[in-house]
């Protein structure tokens, strides 16, 4: 049996947690899935999902940045229902796995498919199956990339 | 090699035994570990517990040089370091059996043994056993999905009266915040999309457009909820 990985959800809505915890655990029943409703951050977790807002206060870049002091290993994600330049930036500096937008049903896919991924990769590594070769890893970052101006084409049009 | 990231532990002191034990169970997929004692089998438990993990099936030798197999099968089914027990040992007496049972061992296999018959045993058991885990799961997951659908519509009949009164700016681009994620995960796709619309429009126009989103996004919310 592999080892149990834990996730944690910073959210101020816990009736969005709650519900995205329990989509969580049944997606993926090897996840210790918790939330937690404030900005101050748990240490000793695997897989960071940040809310952008909590309680008015733009603080998931912040929150994304402490958490790489803390786990530089982890995978995080950070929900936003804005993509700002300046967090996009912070968030491609600390190594975010991707920003998604809690109202649209294509980025949970998109959330769920990333963690997949995250944990495929941790239970690779741990029964001494190659990691992702070079090749892989560009694909990776292109990929991002490719997400990143996408993202970033579609804000710039919904502003202007 | 097909894995099916079970995992198994020997407890075994005859080598040649837990060496085909353990090679023919690995061949079939099983990760497996073995001791050789009960103090070795104690370690690799504790380690386990340490990684939050466990066996999915303990083979336990009843006859073991410090000690009475019995007794770690004792200490096993007290605990949750292993779904099911299998006691192993050369004394078919009804006598052993019964003790080997009544120490919490699920099936008691007598020396000589056909390992074919025995492996397909063990793969029968722990694939049965997970799908008696995942059906409980299943059934509480539903459980849970009902109290939050519930909870939530408490949660939008509060909001619907909270919106009857002003309230602060800040506090309003919150809840349209909130509302706009949560109300797309509980398939409340209308009061999503308002909520989302509203919030830009509220961001444009300020706070001199409060009261017409307070009303819009009550009415909303109640014609969601008489559905």
């Amino acid at each position: 049996m592999s080892k149990l990985r834990k996730l944690i959800i910073m959210d101020d809505d816990p009736h969005y947690a709650g519900m995205l915890a329990l989509k969580l655990r049944m997606q993926f029943p090897e996840l210790i899935v918790s939330s937690y409703n404030k900005a101050d951050l748990p240490g000793g977790y695997d897989i960071y999902v940040l809310d952008n807002d909590f309680f008015g206060e733009k603080c998931g870049a912040q929150l994304a940045e402490n958490v790489r002091k803390i786990a530089p290993k982890s995978l995080v994600i950070v929900l936003s229902g804005t993509l700002e330049f300046s967090l996009l930036k912070r968030l491609v500096n600390c190594h975010a796995a991707g920003v998604f937008d809690k109202s649209n049903e294509g980025d949970f896919a998109c959330m769920m498919e990333l963690i997949e991924q995250f944990l495929l990769r941790n239970s690779n590594q741990r029964e001494g199956v190659e990691p992702s070769s070079m090749t892989g890893t560009l694909s990776g970052i292109r990929d991002l990339m490719k997400e990143w101006n996408k993202r970033l084409a579609f804000e710039e049009k919904r502003v202007s | 090699m097909c894995k099916t990231g079970k995992k198994i532990l020997i407890v075994e002191d005859t080598k040649t035994v837990s060496m085909l034990l353990s090679a023919t169970l690995k061949r079939e997929g099983f990760r497996v570990d073995v001791a050789e004692t009960i103090a070795g089998a104690r370690k690799l438990l504790e380690r386990k517990a340490e990684q939050q993990s466990k066996y999915d099936l303990a083979l336990v030798d009843i006859s073991l040089p410090d000690g009475d197999g019995a007794d770690l099968l004792r200490e096993l089914s007290g605990s949750a370091w292993c779904n099911v027990r299998y006691a192993v040992s050369a004394d078919a007496s009804r006598r052993a059996k019964k003790n080997a049972l009544n120490a919490g061992a699920d099936r008691y296999v007598t020396k000589p043994f056909d390992i074919r018959a025995l492996i397909d045993r063990i793969s029968d058991e722990v694939g049965r056993r997970k799908i008696v885990r995942h059906n409980e799961k299943t059934e509480s997951w539903i459980e849970e999905q009902n109290q939050l659908a519930q909870d939530y519509t408490d949660h939008l009949v509060a909001i619907c009266e909270e919106l009857e009164t002003p309230m602060p700016f800040k506090a309003l681009k919150s809840r349209l915040h909130q509302l706009r994620g949560s109300a797309m995960l509980y398939g409340f796709r209308k009061i999503s999309t308002l909520a989302s619309d509203l919030s830009e429009r509220l961001t444009a126009h300020g706070p001199s457009f409060s009261e017409e989103v307070r009303e819009t996004l009550r009415q909303e919310i109640r014609v969601a909820l008489s559905r």
